[in-house]
């Protein structure tokens, strides 16, 4: 496929909205039932970051692969992740999306290709180029998105994988929101230079960097997305991309500060100028491709179904039992199958004392 | 068929046949296309599967370990290859917090069927970093299973069940096994995980061996049977699960117990199967668990330390002398 703008469509903007605002709203609405204490697991917040979450979702295909990290709702449901699981998961119940194993920082749904998250920093990022090396083998067209923060690009495992990545050709794309915190401390304090997509140069890394806190238009993040996506379908070969980003929320936990509010209520309103959010809304209202009311109205249907899809959760779900979780450890029992059984010697030597054993010269 | 061969050809064999029987299998290592072919446990794999299905890696430990993971994730069945485990320790994370747990914490929706087989050095100076044993760690966590084979036909009908597993196996193999011979079936077959077996059978004192040990105490069996002292000799070959079954058996006819490890005592395999032994078995023991493991230094490079820091036939020979003098 060549290159081109034009599959920025204007269904394509509506979307990429749409994504953006379910995303803020469902964290938003996460905040505030937190300290109710219902969902008991430690929760990260993407607030402030989903664009990235919402561009990847919108510029990708169904069966392209999405791997996220401890804090990753916009990733999921970016991808199209259920959100009764999604909220049945974070409640603890066998309803949801890890059968109420995983909570907030362990998610997945294999429906929709999103192939799961990590707690550890940076762990996705060589599974993720494992899951493109079985693409590649099995000659499966699959883009693989795997979403990592700048801490990530402190840890060792990023420079291994896209190595192997550049080496083997593989179709995957390395997405680093970086949001200049590692829980509290400063990029300034961990590394000596605050742009990190160029440190792969020698390796000859496609990269892109998007500062989404200074870009006027909004379809330029779109358009820089879609162009590694090409650029990685065209060319097999791994790319790049770093967003510089601003987490409004607490590492962990409901608290956030930022302009969250502002964007529906005024998206001329100066105290929200360096969110994607506000920005993508203005885009659509000076192209006349929403209006305002639109807009609203999105909001209150969106917040409706939020609400009745959380009280689903919380009343149409049960725990999973102690008892039973015993079963998970092992994917399989003492005893593998070989495959095409019946073409072979099924034979298992006798597990008794044998005669040929004793005799062996040790 | 059988016919004898060497513990590495088994080992080589098996994957051979895997590859055959699975186009899903892959292998990834360091030095798969060099003319030791990493011990002749992958001889001429390369040459028949090509670069495709037999990968060379970059020395990456770490993100290879994840690397497989992901490729298990998406429907392969990797072999990893670590010519000395000691580089294991580089791997753990992706192992313990990632392959042992995928399945669990994501409630049973996915699987990852890896087998990581780990060499371990022994002599010839490989000192501290090239000669350890991890066996007793891997068995430490859920989620992986963990054999520790001693015997070539052990080994090839392991490493298929382990291949074919859909779990994440740790395969442990030590340099003095791969040069040992035994009977092997042409066919490909499988033994499944959790089974010790009954090398030699004896009356008066059980002796677990793993790996290399089974083979000194085998001879420690001929040496004692002069001494008209009869050994049972088994092989753990199992340590997660471990088959605590067949030991306390054994136990029960023989009334006394003595483990052999190559690694050291200090929270091992070998402390857990005493403890799960005394309990089972204790009022049927003439005389305490004794327990033959490395003393607690890191392996001596120097030959002659060597020679000291490794239980030998002898020390297996007196242990079991003293043990029937004193009960």
């Amino acid at each position: 496929m060549v290159y081109s703008l034009k599959c920025l469509s204007k269904d394509k903007l509506i979307t990429f909205f749409k994504i953006q605002a379910r995303i803020r709203l469902i964290e938003l609405y996460l905040a505030k039932k937190y300290p109710e204490q219902q969902m008991k697991c430690p929760m990260h917040l993407c607030l402030g970051q989903e664009s990235v979450a919402a561009a990847c979702g919108v510029i990708s295909d169904r069966q392209d692969i999405f791997m996220g990290n401890y804090r990753s709702h916009g990733h999921y449901l970016a991808k199209g992740g259920n959100l009764f699981r999604l909220f049945a998961e974070l409640l603890g119940r066998q309803e949801g999306c890890s059968g109420g194993m995983g909570g907030s920082m362990h998610l997945i749904d294999l429906e929709c290709m999103f192939y799961g998250t990590s707690a550890i920093v940076g762990a996705t990022i060589p599974i993720s180029t494992g899951i493109a090396l079985g693409a590649a083998y099995n000659q499966r067209k699959q883009v693989v998105f795997v979403f990592f923060g700048d801490g990530a690009m402190e840890e060792g495992v990023i420079y291994e994988s896209i190595l192997f990545a550049k080496l083997h050709r593989l179709s995957i794309i390395f997405v680093c929101e970086n949001n200049q915190l590692a829980i509290d401390t400063p990029l300034s304090l961990r590394t000596p230079s605050s742009v990190l997509h160029n440190r792969f140069r020698s390796l000859n890394i496609h990269s892109h960097y998007i500062d989404t806190l200074k870009i006027k238009n909004i379809t330029y993040l779109l358009k820089k997305t879609l162009e590694a996506y090409h650029f990685v379908k065209r060319t097999s070969q791994p790319c790049l991309l770093e967003f510089k980003v601003s987490r409004w929320a607490s590492h962990v936990g409901p608290q956030f500060e930022g302009p969250v509010h502002a964007w529906w209520q005024n998206p001329w309103s100066k105290e929200a100028t360096n969110c994607t959010l506000v920005k993508t809304v203005r885009y659509l209202l000076h192209k006349n491709i929403l209006t305002l009311p639109d807009i609203k109205m999105f909001y209150a249907d969106e917040q409706k179904k939020i609400e009745t899809t959380f009280k689903q959760a919380l009343k149409n779900t049960t725990p999973p039992a102690f008892k039973q979780i015993k079963h998970l450890v092992y994917a399989s029992g003492l005893e593998s199958a070989l495959p095409f059984k019946k073409n072979i010697l099924h034979h298992i030597p006798n597990q008794k004392t044998n005669d040929s054993y004793s005799t062996n010269p040790f | 068929m059988d016919r004898k061969i060497t513990y590495a050809q088994a080992i080589c064999e098996a994957t051979d046949q895997a590859f055959q029987l699975d186009p899903s299998c892959i292998l990834i290592g360091q030095g798969t296309r060099h003319s030791g072919h990493i011990f002749g446990t992958v001889h001429g794999l390369y040459e028949k599967y090509g670069p495709r299905r037999v990968i060379e890696m970059p020395l990456a430990e770490a993100s290879i370990m994840g690397i497989c993971i992901g490729a298990a994730l998406s429907g392969l069945r990797p072999i990893y290859v670590l010519q000395r485990a000691d580089f294991l320790f580089l791997a753990l994370d992706q192992l313990i917090n990632h392959a042992a747990k995928w399945h669990f914490m994501f409630g049973g929706q996915a699987k990852i069927p890896l087998v990581i087989r780990c060499i371990i050095g022994k002599g010839w100076g490989q000192g501290p970093q090239h000669s350890q044993s991890l066996h007793s760690i891997c068995s430490h966590f859920p989620g992986l299973r963990v054999v520790f084979p001693s015997q070539a036909s052990d080994a090839k009908g392991l490493l298929l069940n382990s291949i074919f597993s859909d779990d994440p196996v740790v395969f442990f193999e030590d340099r003095p096994s791969h040069n040992t011979t035994s009977h092997v079936s042409t066919q490909p077959y499988i033994i499944p995980f959790g089974r010790s077996r009954i090398l030699h059978q004896g009356h008066h004192i059980t002796v677990v061996a793993m790996s290399y040990l089974t083979h000194e105490a085998s001879k420690a069996k001929n040496i004692l049977e002069n001494e008209n002292i009869s050994i049972e000799v088994l092989d753990l070959i199992s340590a997660n699960p471990i088959d605590f079954d067949t030991l306390e058996k054994s136990v029960n006819k023989t009334k006394r117990l003595v483990l052999l490890d190559t690694s050291w005592k200090t929270s091992s395999i070998s402390t857990t199967i005493a403890a799960e032994i005394q309990k089972r078995c204790f009022n049927k023991l003439k005389s305490p668990i004794e327990i033959l493991s490395l003393s607690d230094i890191p392996t001596p490079t120097a030959e002659v330390l060597e020679k000291e820091h490794y239980p030998n036939v002898m020390d297996i020979v007196n242990l079991c002398k003293r043990m029937m003098s004193s009960s």
